[in-house]
């Protein structure tokens, strides 16, 4: 069993499994009218976000809650570090206030993985640098499988800024694991020629050719000042050679639609795409707090061995 | 000091000979070879097959962190961390706070080594006020003030200055010291860009951040036929305009650094600070390939780019840790370690590239065993090896790269003009370092 969650790439897939099995029950559970399972009850969980989340934190959030545990979101501004205190400072201190979990954004990559070495609790992360966003991706290949049922051969089209992007690295190494054939497209300055040898995946310069036989394709959201820095040359030019609509879509009206938000409308992906019924964006708001509690549930919960049972007694109890 | 004979002792002299010899050291620190001798005549004796006997390594570039930073290095600390590692001369970059700039802070930097270093240490202009690339520093009067050469280190002199550097200095035959970089390119990067920064995602400095500067560089040196000297070379590719400058016979010379030969951004832990280092650990291929440019003389010295910093800075999170790593104490041991024991390189390579080159590029002395002359040497045991452990560090840094690790070849004993300036507790018991 994982002793935190820091990364897809080190995630065994009998594990992501597990954390699926159990988010389809929580699934449930969202459902019903009250939405609350005591599990995590006297459980303390941190969320710490060193940069700004709205959607991510609250997901983390709302997941503690329900199931019971007391979350306490702590915003720690990067200034504090750049006036000399050290990030093991600010974990040990963290750690001083005894919390079973703490969830994580840091803007630099690996921060999660190397706070575990001072910190007695469990650790989640949300976010490091451009390197991974664990929960992203399971909340991701989650959506996917409820729709295919099994990802093996299916063609998953990341689409947009895949160099300096978290979820499309976490994306990248969970899906494989699942047997998906993952395929790369954006400007070449963004979707480097050197990820389809070293990531095993199509790299494709040319949006309409990689959309072709996709099943599925996750734009991600493109940084304005992406264009500033010159990674691209404008928003405008980006927007007519890889932003998704409707009319690049003609030959292959059958793809799914996926996005981690927030979206830039009209940017990487029109309006008509995004609220068409091809698109999952909002199924994966959803399946991402069943996701956030089940990853809870496994980390903290985990000595309630049948969760099922678990559910069942307290659906008893609250005379369902 | 009483007399101490060293007897049946391989000693290295600079002209890359070398040869089994006895002699001893008499109470003014003055070294006697001898045809015979009679070891009672003898306080201390120096016996054995193992020893072998070095010149003083020089080392070209070093951050002495005075005059501003002295918690993180000082004369003091970094002349007897250099004495550890057998090294008898070192130069100490100006990017300090303030920026050694002017005449004056040379003069204190000369006054306060004077007072406070057990070996020989060279200040190291500023090529441009503030190192800010605008303006020329007064060179000639820091040169006049005892400036060994001049540099902008910590970053890359810009085109203009380095330019009017090159013409100027050229009338004194003044040496600039650039470090190439394109700060563009670089862009706040953290690492060499290549597979492991593409998969994690973190900022990274690609090849031809320096290679372009290189380029540049080479063709400045071209069109003012002035003394350009290339600091830490991290990739192969810096390495085609170097030696197109050396066929043109331009007045170029480079040096890499001697964690670049050792490490490559696939052997370390990226994450670990210590091995934050600018320029970047690159691919094996360029280590080895930097090597082999050492072995064709393309570039000419090894230098340890000696940057301490406070635990506490190198303790901050990745992305505002420092750069920069100790090398000094290391820095033979090292070289003896990974490459003379495994023959890649002879004990005369190292001297080549840590005595002689130095010397002939910056017009500085060398330091090694002469008869009837005060001691300047070195002194080692073939098979002892070491643990690296943070207590035999005397620079305030004690981040090395290498600890926990078990090297061979640290020096028992360092002697700078008659005296002792370092020796190991358990060599030497009649002698005391000063």
């Amino acid at each position: 069993m994982i002793s935190h969650l820091l990364s897809t790439k080190n995630l065994e897939l009998n594990e992501a499994l597990e954390i699926f099995d159990n988010a389809r029950k929580f699934l449930e559970v969202l459902d019903r009218p009250t939405k609350k399972v005591p599990i995590l009850k006297g459980k303390l969980i941190l969320t710490v976000f060193f940069e700004p989340s709205t959607r991510t934190r609250t997901s983390f959030e709302i997941a503690g809650k329900t199931l019971g545990a007391d979350v306490v979101n702590l915003s720690i501004s990067q200034s504090s570090t750049k006036k000399g205190e050290t990030i093991k400072d600010t974990c040990l201190t963290l750690n001083a206030m005894k919390p079973d979990c703490i969830v994580i954004r840091h803007s630099v990559s690996k921060i999660p993985d190397y706070i575990t070495n001072f910190t007695s609790a469990k650790i989640v992360n949300a976010g490091d640098g451009s390197n991974e966003h664990p929960s992203q991706a399971l909340l991701d290949a989650f959506t996917l499988l409820q729709h295919f049922g099994d990802l093996s051969g299916k063609k998953i089209l990341i689409l947009g800024d895949v160099l300096n992007s978290r979820v499309a690295r976490s994306n990248i190494w969970l899906l494989k694991k699942f047997g998906a054939k993952v395929s790369l497209c954006g400007p070449s300055t963004l979707v480097r020629e050197e990820f389809e040898k070293e990531w095993d995946v199509d790299v494709y310069w040319d949006l309409d050719e990689a959309i072709n036989d996709a099943d599925a394709i996750i734009v991600l959201r493109i940084q304005l000042e992406r264009a500033a820095s010159a990674w691209i040359p404008s928003t405008r030019e980006y927007s007519i050679f890889y932003g998704l609509n409707t009319k690049r879509l003609v030959n292959n009206n059958k793809v799914l639609i996926m996005h981690p938000g927030p979206m830039n409308r009209g940017l990487e992906i029109s309006s008509e795409v995004a609220d068409s019924d091809n698109a999952l964006i909002r199924k994966q708001v959803t399946n991402g707090l069943a996701i956030r509690m089940s990853i809870f549930y496994h980390l903290l919960g985990h000595k309630v061995d049948n969760i099922g049972e678990h559910l069942d007694k307290n659906t008893e109890q609250r005379g369902y | 000091m009483d007399k101490i004979l060293f007897k049946n002792i391989l000693v290295y002299f600079s002209d890359l000979s070398s040869k089994r010899i006895n002699f001893y050291l008499d109470s003014s620190g003055n070294v006697n070879f001898l045809d015979s001798f009679d070891m009672s005549d003898y306080k201390e004796v120096v016996d054995g097959e193992d020893f072998v006997v070095m010149p003083l390594l020089t080392d070209v570039h070093t951050h002495m962190r005075v005059p501003g930073q002295e918690e993180k290095e000082d004369i003091t600390s970094g002349s007897r961390a250099a004495a550890r590692g057998g090294i008898g001369q070192i130069f100490t970059m100006p990017n300090t706070k303030p920026v050694v700039d002017n005449a004056y802070l040379v003069d204190y930097l000369v006054s306060n080594i004077d007072k406070n270093s057990s070996m020989k240490i060279y200040p190291v202009g500023a090529v441009s006020k503030n190192q800010a690339g605008e303006e020329l520093s007064p060179l000639l009067e820091m040169k006049r003030s005892g400036a060994i050469a001049f540099s902008d280190d910590g970053r890359p002199i810009t085109t203009n200055i380095l330019r009017k550097a090159l013409i100027y200095t050229k009338t004194f035959d003044g040496v600039i010291i650039d470090h190439p970089e394109d700060a563009v390119l670089s862009d706040g990067g953290l690492i060499h860009e290549g597979r492991l920064s593409r998969a994690y995602g973190i900022k990274s400095i690609p090849y031809t951040s320096e290679e372009v500067c290189v380029a540049r560089d080479v063709a400045l040196a071209r069109e003012t036929r002035s003394r350009l000297h290339l600091a830490h070379l991290s990739t192969r590719h810096s390495l085609k305009y170097i030696e197109i400058a050396k066929e043109e016979d331009l007045n170029v010379t480079s040096e890499v650094t001697v964690n670049h030969l050792i490490f490559n951004c696939e052997n370390i832990s990226i994450f670990d600070t210590k091995f934050k280092v600018n320029p970047p650990f690159r691919e094996e291929e360029d280590m080895y390939e930097l090597f082999n440019a050492l072995k064709n003389g393309i570039i000419d010295i090894i230098c340890t780019d000696h940057a301490p910093h406070t635990l506490e800075e190198k303790e901050l999170d990745y992305s505002q840790a420092p750069f920069g790593t100790p090398g000094l104490e290391t820095v033979f041991a090292a070289l003896y370690t990974h490459f003379v024991m495994s023959n890649k390189c002879g004990l005369e390579d190292i001297i080549k590239w840590m005595v002689v080159n130095p010397s002939k590029v910056f017009s500085i002395p060398v330091l090694e065993l002469q008869n009837n002359s005060k001691a300047n040497f070195f002194i080692f045991k073939k098979n002892e090896e070491f643990l690296v452990e943070p207590e035999m560090f005397f620079s305030k840094c004690k981040l090395s790269l290498f600890l926990d690790k078990k090297l061979f070849g640290f020096p028992l004993a360092t002697f700078y003009n008659g005296k002792v300036i370092y020796k190991d507790n358990n060599f030497l018991q009649t002698v005391k370092e000063i």
